[in-house]
This record gives C-alpha cells, structure tokens and sequence, in this order.
C-alpha cells in the first residue's frame, strides 16, 4: 500500500540513522546503501533520547516534544513520549499499544485496528535487518558529504508520495559514529526535525521493556542505559 | 510523535463511524432548573467574568487528545494561536500527519486553511470548529438562567441560526465554570466539562487544564500540555 509506503520511509530513515550509530563501518564517506545495510544488521538494540519540532507552514512556532526510542530485534519498538506529555506507543513484534498518561496512572488506549497496526510495524522492524537500505523500490538515496557531517537524502519513488513526502534527510557525523537527526520534508513547506541525544547500541534493555500490557517505566531503561558498556 | 501509520486506517475507523450512519448518539439527563428569583445577581455576575476571563486575550497552547469514535481511540496533537486580529488559529497533528488546520474568527466565521487527506472538509468545520468555538471562544449575550439544585449557576445563549442554545454552569459564586451543554429542541446534543483548572501566574483567572467533551458520535478528552501568554503588541 503506498501510505504504508510512506510510513516505512518515514520511520525507517529514523531507524536508519540511528543504526548507523557506532555500529557503522569506520570508512569515510561517501557511503554506500550496501554499507548502511550491512551497518544495520548489527545493532541488535537501539536505545535514545529525541527532541522533535513539527515546524508548520501557518505557524511562528513549532510543535515541540521530547521522548526516547528503543528498538530491539525482531521488531520491537518503543516511543515514548516525555514533554509535554507522556505517552508510550510499543510493539512487541506480535502487537501494538499505546498508553497515554492520565490522572497519575497509565491508561492502555483501545487502539483496534491491531493487526493492520502490526503490519505496519512489522514491515519497520524490516529495516533493521537491513532489508529497508537495500531495497530501492521505495525511494531514491543519495548521500551528500560534508565538511562536518553526511547527509542521506530519501526521496520516494512513488509520485502520489512524492506529493506528501518530499524527502527525508538523515543527518549523521562525519564520522559516521553519531547520527545528528531526521529531517522530514513535506511539500507544503511543512516539516519535522527530529534531533538525536545520546545513543545507545545493542545495550541489554530490562524486561517488559516492550511489554503491552505494563511496559517497564522509562526510569529503568535509563538505569540500564547508564550502566551499560559503550561499544568499542 | 509524526511517526506515519497509514492513514487508510485512520480514515477507515472514522469512516465507518462518522459516515456510515452507525454513529451512536449520547443522552444526556436534562437539568432541572429553579428560575431566577432575583436573588443571585453577584453570582450571575461573577459567573460572566469568569468565561469571558477564563482565558488570556493573546496566547498559545499546545494540546494533546483522545478522541473515541465508535469504541476506537486515536490520539492527536493541537497548537493553538490565539490574537485579537488572528482569532483562534488551530491545527491538529495526528500519528498520521497534519489532520487539519482551520482559524475560528472573531465574529464566528470559520476558514479552514488546510485540507487533507486525514480528514473531511465538513468534519473540521461540524466538529472541530465546533470544539474550539465552544471550549474556546467567550459566548456572547449570556443571560441568567437560573439555578439548579445543588446551587450552581445557569447562564444561557439565545438560539442561533441552527436552534442551538449554549447553556453554562458554574459554581454557586459563579467562580468557576463546570459545564456546558448544546441544545436543540430542548434536548441536549453535547456536554463538555472543564478539568484540571489552574492558576496561571501570567493570567487573572483559572484556567482549564482540559475539557472532557461527549458528542454525537465522539469523545474528546483534551488536555492543555502548555499555555503561554502571548505579550500584547506595542502601540
């Protein structure tokens, strides 16, 4: 489905960046799709803090939120938000929920729709397995060097996306061992900055992390994240 | 979060509620009101400050909400810009991208300035534009009522253009605003209740931080994330 489309190369480029995170090959640009694919198939676990800006066209200021994204093979997602509000959207790999934070507690949303939800989130966790870099039927990748950072630039193959999407930038270091953000770019001059703190990769994240009935509290995958070795 | 999930699922769900001629209407008790003796006129008074007040002239809020619509639940962003000369500026940011985007005039009037594929054109202007007017906008020409049995003060619209009378309720000294209802034809259509009131140090008034909202075919549980009060511009 095309808007599933849309969604795979939204989120994918998110998760794509951030994979590439310390789990990247130490050469220096250019890159090439083959080498981002092969740096995503070794983060087994991804676990960061974001601040995200919705800058709309009508508006001075932008739509504002923090949170922190944790991924984990196969398929498990979490986004979690923090400011202004709380929420939790997870996938476990089988399922989705959502809980948004109500009156001091934890209210599980009745989302329905579950399977088509877990289709679509089965298709992302797609991307970590390296599939999403090889597959260029979605869109077009080029990867523009410089002085200090690379930038991937996604643009969607498919015309009807196109009039949605824009493209979508990955902002990494140089280096390639920091991913800066996510650019997304609407064609109505909309646009959405997601900008990475630190990351963590292939970190042992606490049980029930992904749970959908009482995922863990955020508190404890931050303990796990402190406590956590930095790779080589 | 503007993680894109697919919007034909978005539009499915509300498809087959709003749309479908499946929607489930709420009943509402009707309230039994004592007329107004004459006796309360400080209260009815204070009651009118109170929602003309109940929000700053010139500020920016930034929302989150929980809409039901036939049992589902989708969740959703709002910023609102609201000035004097801009009215009351409203866009909605869904999981699945910008839902809409409309501006509430001064004299009422509505211009939606962004249409997309999330959301039918005459749903923002029946729902959200009916939202944000009456949560909101201050009414104009409220009248005494009366009050109900627990004390609390009734305040009224006369009937616009479509039948639909606006009936306010507040706290026995008309401090604090505690409900309102839509009507037509006596019978009421929507009730919507202000929560999580609070000071806000740059404001004169409490301020709502969130309505509880039933309606014909959806429930809107909106939370106020953040209000600044806007500077007003220098002469």
């Amino acid at each position: 489905m095309k808007l599933f489309a849309k969604f795979k190369i939204t989120f994918g480029a998110l998760l794509l960046a951030l994979c590439l995170n310390r789990a990247s090959a130490q050469t220096n640009p250019p890159v090439s799709l083959a080498q981002i694919s092969g740096a995503m198939g070794r983060a087994q676990t991804v676990f960061t803090r974001f601040v995200q800006e919705r800058h709309l066209s009508l508006f001075n200021e932008p739509l504002r939120s923090e949170g922190f994204l944790c991924f984990e093979k196969p398929g498990h997602i979490r986004w979690e938000t923090t400011v202004p509000y709380k929420s939790i959207l997870v996938s476990d790999g089988s399922g989705v929920a959502q809980f948004e934070w109500m009156d001091g507690k934890w209210r599980k949303l009745d989302l329905g729709l579950g399977d088509a939800l877990q289709n679509v989130v089965s298709q992302i966790a797609g991307v970590m397995d390296g599939r999403y870099a090889s597959d260029s039927r979605d869109y077009t990748a080029t990867v523009t060097n410089h002085a200090d950072e690379v930038v991937i630039t996604l643009v969607p193959q498919n015309e009807t996306m196109r009039k949605m999407m824009a493209a979508i930038e990955v902002h990494l270091a140089a280096d390639l061992k920091g991913t800066r953000g996510v650019v997304l770019r609407e064609t109505d001059g909309d646009y959405t900055d997601i900008r990475f703190g630190e990351q963590f990769v292939n970190l042992e994240l606490p049980p029930k992390t992904f749970d959908l009935n009482a995922p863990v509290d955020l508190e404890n995958i931050r303990v796990a994240a402190a406590n956590a070795k930095p790779k080589p | 979060m503007t993680v894109r999930l697919p919007q034909r699922i978005w539009l499915a769900a509300l498809l087959a509620v709003l749309a479908g001629g499946c929607a489930t209407h709420n009943h509402f008790a009707a309230l039994a009101i004592l007329p107004d003796d004459g006796h309360h006129q400080a209260a009815f008074l204070r009651a009118e400050q109170t929602i003309k007040n109940i929000f700053p002239g010139r500020y920016r809020a930034t929302q989150r909400a929980i809409v039901t619509v036939g049992g589902r639940q989708f969740t959703c962003d709002g910023l609102l810009d609201v000035s004097p000369a801009e009215g009351w500026h409203l866009a909605i940011v869904s999981s699945f991208g910008v839902v809409t985007d409309l501006r509430v005039k001064a004299d009422g009037g509505c211009d939606l300035l962004k249409v997309t594929p999330l959301f039918r054109e005459d749903w923002s202007r029946r729902f959200v534009a009916r939202d944000l007017r009456r949560l909101f906008v201050t009414p104009a020409n409220l009248q005494p009522v009366g009050k109900l049995a627990d004390g609390g003060i009734v305040l009224q619209t006369a009937p616009d253009s479509s039948g639909v009378s606006a009936r306010y309720i507040f706290s026995t000294d008309g401090a604090r605003w505690r409900e309102l209802d839509l009507m037509r034809d006596g019978k009421i259509f929507y009730r919507a209740t202000p929560n999580n009131f609070r000071k806000d140090p740059d404001a004169n008034a409490e301020i709502p931080g969130g309505f509880d909202v039933s309606a014909e075919a959806y429930r809107l549980e909106l939370r106020i994330t953040e209000l600044t009060v806007a500077k007003e511009a220098q002469p």
